[in-house]
């Protein structure tokens, strides 16, 4: 059985863009999603929380979204954990060098509040496609 | 419910901008008085470039995407000049006042209720502006998008004038265009058919002084152009027929050959691909600016790296235009610019010059630029300059490949054609048919009545063709009266019949000449390519051993060439 998409953790600086994708997420798309405003406090909170998903932002001072993401990968569940970054200027080449790194995909920012959970929802249904075989455990 | 809360979320975000444009003008003002230093260890260049960045990110999902696109363009200056290696300025200062003078500027008329997540939803879609999504047909911001016309055979005039009714309902038949006659303005809107693709309205109707009403257009479709017709070519009356909506003028008299040259003319579509730019110089603010102004507005930018990596880069990416930026590992746009334009491929390359000729406040112009802009520059000046030189250029080019007297493909651009055809054809293993025409008896034309009289009846028989054959048709004027017509997809029966059908129309034009009118006639050969077997010189060989028997049975004639076939 595939469980739908319900636990997100969203790591972003700016305040601003934090409470209209928090309205995007929650209000609209019906998510429970834990907000961070660092990478050092996503990675505090990842164990306790246990999202299903984790936004990163690119671009933050002290600890970047790819940084973050190197460090989740070697925390307890963190491995395997699909991660997508939300980033200005999304261009192909770039969408693929995230990839490479290791992300499920790339949301492009400005983005659009109405269409957000939407295409979270569609980056993790594509990933449950990748990950097929790997459901029976 | 939510609408309180969205509404509650961009009043905070507005409240919030005073603090914001205070924080942006400190932090010029500082990095103005460290200008002696390298102000980007400082603290104030680290809040200025987080400032940039969270209004760059916020701007367009709070929906004001306006806002967001000129703060992304401080953020991107300011991200390239943090990672230039040589210590900024006061020449990158003011590129950096000018673009924070146009965040300020927008910030300072925000209003919650003016965010396009207020708004009703269709008007969203377009307001929330994705980067990198281009649409097919792009235009830059501020420039209409051009809309494709509606192609039909019905022409409306609305006229009192018997003498132009009378000309146009009797010559515009053959080119398989049928007239609609409207005494008044009143009676237009309900006379459009789906099959209107022009109307025509003679500024006389509104009486001798009349004047235009404000919209020619209004309760018209909007893919139906309106050309207004008048007997004072003056520019006044240009300017104002063009006010009220025009697409065209054209002076009295009209004859059918204006009108349907007019159509020509208007149903001209620029070559829509967006510009390829390449951008040269050395790398630094101003060049990624430059590069991110041009793509985001759905450009093709290709920076070489190195001077020698230039010709390379101009021979693979053919672009539409150069930008050269005034120096660039110790050349000076000039010396480049001077040295490109002695390469015979280069000669017409477009070239714009970004911050003048010699640097240090040298004077703009270069000899062999077409545009200089000076710094700081304002990225959307450049594009729209870039957009409007590539136009221009793109417009002169078409005139190039054409020949001036028929408006067709010239014998070399027509054998480029020819070529590129052949191999498409192969590749797909389609049919391709190339007929050859020839206008009978053109010298003793010429040698009766005069050049004039025969340039006429060769242009009448070139509109004729533009007129009657398909898009994808490709159609060239080889030299004197020789035709050449290459159908992509056609049989040769196909062929025949189309070819057959525009020599009848042509024998029933009446051709004017001074003793009164007479009739001309074509003689025409046609040879298929099954799987586009052949070379461009089979192809025209066999098409021209056709003509010939067409000559040699009395002309006024098609004839199809006997099969050929390549020995395996």
């Amino acid at each position: 059985m595939t469980a739908p998409l319900e636990r997100v953790l969203y790591v972003e600086d700016d305040s601003d863009i934090q409470e209209i994708a928090l309205m995007a997420l929650v209000d609209l798309g019906g998510l429970a999603v834990k907000v961070c405003s660092s990478g050092m406090e996503a990675l505090k909170i990842f164990p306790e929380f246990c999202p299903q998903m984790v936004l990163l932002d690119v671009m933050m001072p002290g600890m970047d979204g790819p940084t973050t993401m190197a460090s989740l990968r070697t925390l307890p569940g963190g491995a395997a954990m699909p991660v997508a970054f939300m980033t200005a200027k999304v261009q192909s080449h770039e969408v693929s060098r995230y990839r490479d790194m290791g992300a499920i995909g790339v949301i492009s920012k400005p983005f659009d509040p109405m269409t957000l959970a939407d295409q979270v929802r569609a980056l993790w249904a594509e990933w449950r496609e990748t990950q097929g075989g790997t459901d029976a455990e | 419910m939510l609408n309180e809360k969205l509404r509650g979320l961009l009043t905070r975000y507005c409240d919030s901008l005073p603090d914001r444009q205070a924080s942006l003008t400190a932090a010029l003002q500082a990095l103005s008085a460290a200008l002696d230093t390298d102000f980007r260890a400082g603290e104030a260049f680290a809040l200025f470039r987080r400032d940039a960045h969270q209004l760059a990110g916020s701007g367009g999902s709070m929906g004001f995407p306006e806002m967001g696109r000129v703060a992304l363009s401080l953020d991107v200056a300011l991200v390239a000049l943090a990672e230039a290696e040589a210590a900024p300025g006061a020449a990158d200062l003011a590129q950096l006042r000018l673009l924070t003078g146009a965040v300020l500027k927008r910030l300072a008329t925000l209003k919650p209720e003016d965010s396009s997540l207020l708004q009703p939803v269709d008007e969203q879609a377009e307001a929330i502006l994705m980067a990198g999504d281009v649409a097919p047909g792009f235009a830059p911001p501020g420039i209409p998008l051009r809309q494709s016309l509606r192609l039909g055979t019905e022409i409306i005039l609305v006229s009192q004038d018997d003498v132009v009714i009378g000309h146009l309902q009797r010559d515009l038949a053959p080119y398989g265009l049928a007239l609609t006659v409207r005494r008044d303005l009143a009676a237009l809107p309900s006379s459009l058919s789906g099959m209107t693709t022009l109307v025509i309205v003679d500024r006389a109707v509104c009486g001798e002084d009349g004047l235009l009403p404000p919209s020619l257009t209004a309760g018209l479709a909007a893919d139906v152009p309106v050309a207004v017709m008048d007997h004072d070519d003056s520019l006044d009356r240009r300017i104002a027929a063009r006010a009220a909506g025009a697409a065209a003028f054209v002076g009295k008299p009209v004859n059918a050959a204006v009108v349907v040259d007019l159509l020509d003319r208007i149903h001209h579509m620029p070559d829509p691909r967006p510009p390829t730019v390449v951008i040269a110089g050395n790398g630094g603010m101003d060049r990624a600016l430059c590069a991110h102004a041009l793509q985001a507005a759905g450009m093709t930018c290709a920076l070489p790296e190195e001077p020698d990596d230039l010709l390379g880069i101009l021979a693979e990416t053919r672009p539409d235009l150069l930008i050269l930026l005034r120096r660039w590992d110790g050349l000076s746009a000039a010396d480049i610019l001077g040295a490109l334009r002695q390469h015979p491929a280069h000669t017409s390359l477009p070239v714009l010059i970004l911050g003048g000729g010699d640097g240090d406040g040298q004077e703009d112009s270069v000899a062999g630029a077409d545009l200089a802009l000076s710094l700081p520059f304002d990225p959307d000046a450049l594009v729209l300059s870039v957009w409007h030189r590539v136009q221009r250029a793109r417009e002169m080019q078409a005139l190039i490949t054409r020949d001036s007297l028929c408006n067709l493909l010239t014998h070399g651009a027509f054998i480029n054609q020819l070529e590129r055809e052949l191999s498409l054809a192969r590749r797909s293993r389609a049919d391709l048919t190339v007929a050859l025409l020839d206008i009978d008896g053109l010298r003793e034309i010429n040698e009766l009545w005069g050049h004039q009289t025969g340039d006429a009846v060769l242009q009448g028989f070139s509109r004729l063709l533009r007129q009657r054959m398909r898009k994808t048709d490709i159609i060239g004027r080889l030299g004197g009266e020789t035709f050449a017509i290459i159908l992509p997809g056609a049989s040769k029966a196909q062929a025949r019949q189309v070819i057959t059908d525009i020599a009848g129309a042509f024998r029933s034009l009446e051709q004017p000449c001074r003793d009164g009118v007479f009739q001309a006639t074509v003689s025409a050969g046609i040879a298929d390519f099954a799987d586009g077997s052949g070379t461009v010189r089979d192809c025209l060989r066999a098409a021209d051993s056709a003509l010939f028997a067409a000559k040699n049975r009395g002309r006024d004639q098609v004839c199809l060439a006997t099969p050929v076939r390549v020995e395996a």
